[in-house]
């Protein structure tokens, strides 16, 4: 049985330790990943306007707009009885004195308009492949120096006309029409699809190179997709480590925890691969606000499981009041979810601080949260693209390294609960004991052999009752005293004295860490000599779920014998098997008295 | 005879008196019985005894201080003990027996026989002697030992490797035991033999046997001093150095 335990804990030990492994490398992978993908933005820099890059709004006269770069983008609102034609949206050189100059972010919400946009294009410096990339929430009829591109979806009046878009736009521009020289991109959009008030609906406008645009976006879903697969097993795997083989509620929020980053990365990444019309956007970043309002709140709870805090309900309430009241706060929807997660971010550095403070541990922990945390508040852009994954993963990472951390911990701790399994036997049945007892049984028979024969059937008895116990974490305490009455039986036919024990307090409904009291009986007659004129006197104690008993052993003097201590050490290691931080033992001389100080919670029987 | 038996556990002291004043009916034994050793030393202190029955734990170390210098005085030791595992390295540091609990009167008989019998040698050869000075236990292992001398009721000891000793009779690093040469004898190994009255000599430290004036022999020791051979004691000499070859 305990072979086969030990043998699966190895197993999960060694997947772990593998998985943590497959993580770093990938994480490389990814580093190297984000390293190639930021070369070829900035390779692109020179010729994209990225929607990102935060443009004055007005082009100083006196620079000279880049190259290949949409700039001096405008719209015009269309009321009910405008057209495109009716403004000449689509001329080469118009009037702009009634057109509004803006940022391709700050595109308009819930209306129709009319939308221009200038690029110089110096054929030099273009790629093979050149390609215009549009990605925004809105439906569009494009056009290239007053010819028509495409349609993306139909546009519309109101929000009964429009047919929605697709989200992404890529269109192939012939050479023909990327002569060097000053070019306009007009358009025709309506965006009534949008729903709910977001921070931007437009996200992207350039002129990119088609093949370098491809792989950038393999290689991302690629290392998504990994990611996906990595975190997915992984929640599966401690599913059923907590279902199968230990059920520690931490593993079960991780494994939860796992899943909802692995849904929460797929659905993020999805707008790589799959090409939505854009009114579905909005539900899209609703799932996405859901599952990191869960994850963001998995995080913290995780912690606060796994270093056993007090008052657990009371510090997810916290955290679960402070979430949602983050995402009241914020009016635009698309950035709730980076907050929610920075949200979630602080609370974990918070109650790691708080443990390192009260236990000194979780320092790494803390360290990384925190560098997490400067990384997504101090580059926000950059997080939104990869680093989130990024982010996740050096999460995940930590949380797993606590539980192997803990699983090895959990090994040692079943290995030393055997050890004090046998130690119990072995040390009754060390010579000292067994030896001494078998001469005295010799003279017995030879002298007194009636008085052998009740010796020999109290020492069965003990010896039956403790291979017992050996076996029982906590025994009821009627059973341990009666366990120490026949030990003091054996003893005073021993020493041909009478050693009695008597008891002051309720017994009933109490169990004990079995043996504890005749360790420290036994402990006594070793290392003092016992009075005889008075008795042991068992004192217990209620408080609560607390039990506090008190042994109090007479003596006459102390010897200083050879005690190898491991009677002590027994004591200990059973309390803390019940429990580490409120139990306690203390043992000391008091006048004619030799104390001995128990305190342990109640352990319900059944 | 005087007994004392330190154990604490009263049946098994009643057992140890009643199978010694059996055993020792002849020789009037007087057993004085103490709980522990601390109660004993004040008696001991003050008392001539003969012998010493002691139960006693060596699992921890001071059981083994306690052995040092119970060894190192005028009495033999038998330690009593239910650590039998440690028989071995009690004999090395010089009781005259080990007897492992339960014990019965055959045991018993067997120890006391050997203490009777001067003649006859500890089971298993000491690697050690203790010896008391200036109130502190200086242990000396067995091979650094040359040759020891009777001194009245007392033995000294002298060691091998040692230039001084040839110059100064009385050097510092000649040690006086408490136990006669007849108990030392008892402990030590067979490389040591009585080969004098009054002397006995590490064997490995013997260069050759030289003859001496008339009939007389006499032990060549590495370091050039000589050693008397005893009339009687001669023909044993010679044997051991026949078993060599």
């Amino acid at each position: 049985m305990i072979k086969a335990h030990l043998s699966f804990h190895l197993f999960i030990e060694a997947f772990m330790r593998t998985t943590l492994f497959a993580f770093v490398l990938i994480l490389l992978a990814s580093l190297f990943a984000i390293q190639t993908s930021v070369a070829l933005a900035s390779n692109q820099n020179q010729q994209v306007l990225s929607a990102n890059q935060k443009v004055a709004p007005k082009v100083n006269s006196n620079v000279k707009p880049k190259k290949n770069i949409f700039y001096d983008i405008k719209i015009r609102p269309l009321g009910i009885k405008q057209s495109s034609v009716s403004l000449q949206c689509h001329s080469q050189s118009i009037d702009h004195s009634l057109w509004q100059t803006i940022t391709f972010e700050e595109l308009p919400q819930n209306q129709h308009f009319c939308l221009r946009a200038s690029i110089n294009i110096d054929q030099n410096t273009l790629t093979n492949t050149p390609t215009l990339l549009i990605a925004m929430l809105a439906s569009a009829q494009l056009y290239w120096d007053g010819e028509l591109l495409i349609n993306n979806g139909v546009i519309g009046k109101s929000f009964e006309d429009e047919t929605p878009g697709s989200i992404t736009t890529l269109i192939r521009i012939s050479d023909k029409n990327l002569q060097t020289g000053k070019h306009i991109l007009s358009a025709e959009m309506s965006t009534f699809h949008v729903g709910k008030q977001l921070k931007s609906i437009g996200y992207i406008i350039r002129v990119v190179d088609e093949q370098k645009l491809n792989k950038a976006v393999l290689l991302v879903s690629m290392i998504s997709a990994l990611f996906f697969g990595i975190l997915l097993i992984l929640s599966i795997i401690f599913q059923l480590i907590y279902g199968l083989y230990q059920g520690n509620s931490s593993y079960q929020l991780f494994s939860v925890f796992c899943l909802f980053s692995a849904l929460l990365l797929g659905i993020e990444q999805a707008k790589f691969w799959l090409n939505y019309t854009y009114d579905w956007h909005i539900y899209r970043l609703s799932l996405i606000y859901i599952l990191t309002l869960c994850a963001s709140f998995l995080l913290p709870f995780f912690y606060i499981v796994q270093y056993q805090l007090s008052s657990r309900s009371l510090w997810g309430l916290a955290i679960m009041v402070s979430l949602l009241g983050l995402s009241v706060l914020n009016p635009a929807y698309d950035i709730t979810s980076s907050l929610l997660f920075i949200g979630s971010l602080i609370w974990a550095l918070i109650i790691n601080v708080y443990h390192l403070k009260k236990e000194r541990s979780g320092k790494i922990n803390s360290i990384v949260i925190l560098l997490a945390l400067t990384f997504v508040v101090l580059i926000p852009d950059y997080y939104s693209e990869v680093g989130f994954g990024l982010v996740f993963i050096c999460i995940v990472m930590m949380m797993l390294v606590t539980l192997i951390k803990e699983m090895y911990s959990h090994k040692e701790k079943s290995l030393k609960a055997e050890r004090v399994k046998t130690e119990l036997l072995r040390r009754n049945m060390q010579p000292h004991f067994l030896m001494n007892c078998l001469t005295q049984l010799m003279e017995l028979i030879e002298i007194k052999p009636k008085e052998a024969t009740v010796l020999i059937s109290a020492l069965s008895d003990e010896f039956r009752q403790l291979t017992h116990q050996s076996e029982q974490g906590c025994v009821p305490l009627n059973d341990e005293i009666s366990l120490c009455r026949k030990h003091l039986e054996i003893m005073s036919l021993r020493y041909q004295q009478s050693y009695k024990l008597t008891v002051v307090g309720k017994v009933d409904n109490i169990s004990i860490p079995s043996s504890i009291l005749h360790s420290q009986i036994e402990n006594c007659f070793t290392h003092n000599h016992i009075s005889t004129d008075r008795a042991f006197e068992l004192t217990i104690n209620k408080a609560k779920e607390q039990i506090n008993l008190t042994l109090k052993t007479p003596i006459e003097k102390k010897v200083n014998h050879q005690g190898t201590g491991t009677g002590e050490k027994y004591i200990r290691a059973k309390l803390t098997e019940v429990s580490q931080t409120n139990s306690a033992f203390e043992s000391y001389q008091e006048d004619q008295y030799w104390l001995s100080k128990f305190s342990f919670p109640n352990i319900k029987q059944g | 005879m005087r007994i004392v038996i330190v154990e604490d556990e009263p049946l098994i002291v009643q057992r140890i008196k009643r199978l010694t004043l059996e055993i020792l009916t002849e020789h009037q034994p007087q057993i004085v019985c103490f709980g522990d050793i601390d109660d004993a030393d004040d008696y001991l202190c003050e008392n001539v005894i003969d012998l010493l029955l002691l139960d006693l734990n060596l699992m921890g170390r001071d059981g083994f201080e306690l052995l040092k210098s119970k060894v190192s005085a005028a009495y033999h030791t038998i330690v009593i003990s239910a650590y039998a595992d440690k028989a071995i390295v009690a004999f090395e540091y010089g009781v005259l027996d080990f007897i492992a609990k339960p014990f019965d009167r055959d045991r018993l008989e067997a120890a006391f026989n050997r203490l009777l019998a001067s003649s006859q040698k500890s089971f298993y050869g000491c690697r050690y002697l203790s010896v008391k000075k200036q109130g502190c236990i200086e242990i000396i292992a067995i091979s650094d030992v040359s040759y020891i001398q009777a001194e009245g009721h007392y033995s000294l000891l002298h060691l091998c490797n040692n230039e001084s000793a040839l110059v100064n009779k009385n050097d510092s690093t000649a040690y006086l035991h408490n136990k006669n040469i007849e108990k030392i004898m008892q402990l030590l190994p067979i490389n040591f033999l009585r080969v004098h009255r009054s002397y006995i000599v590490n064997m490995d430290n013997v260069d050759k046997i030289q003859i001496i004036e008339g009939s007389r022999y006499s032990l060549k020791l590495s370091n050039g001093q000589l050693i008397p051979i005893g009339r009687t004691k001669y023909k044993e000499v010679k044997e051991y150095f026949g078993n060599l070859d």
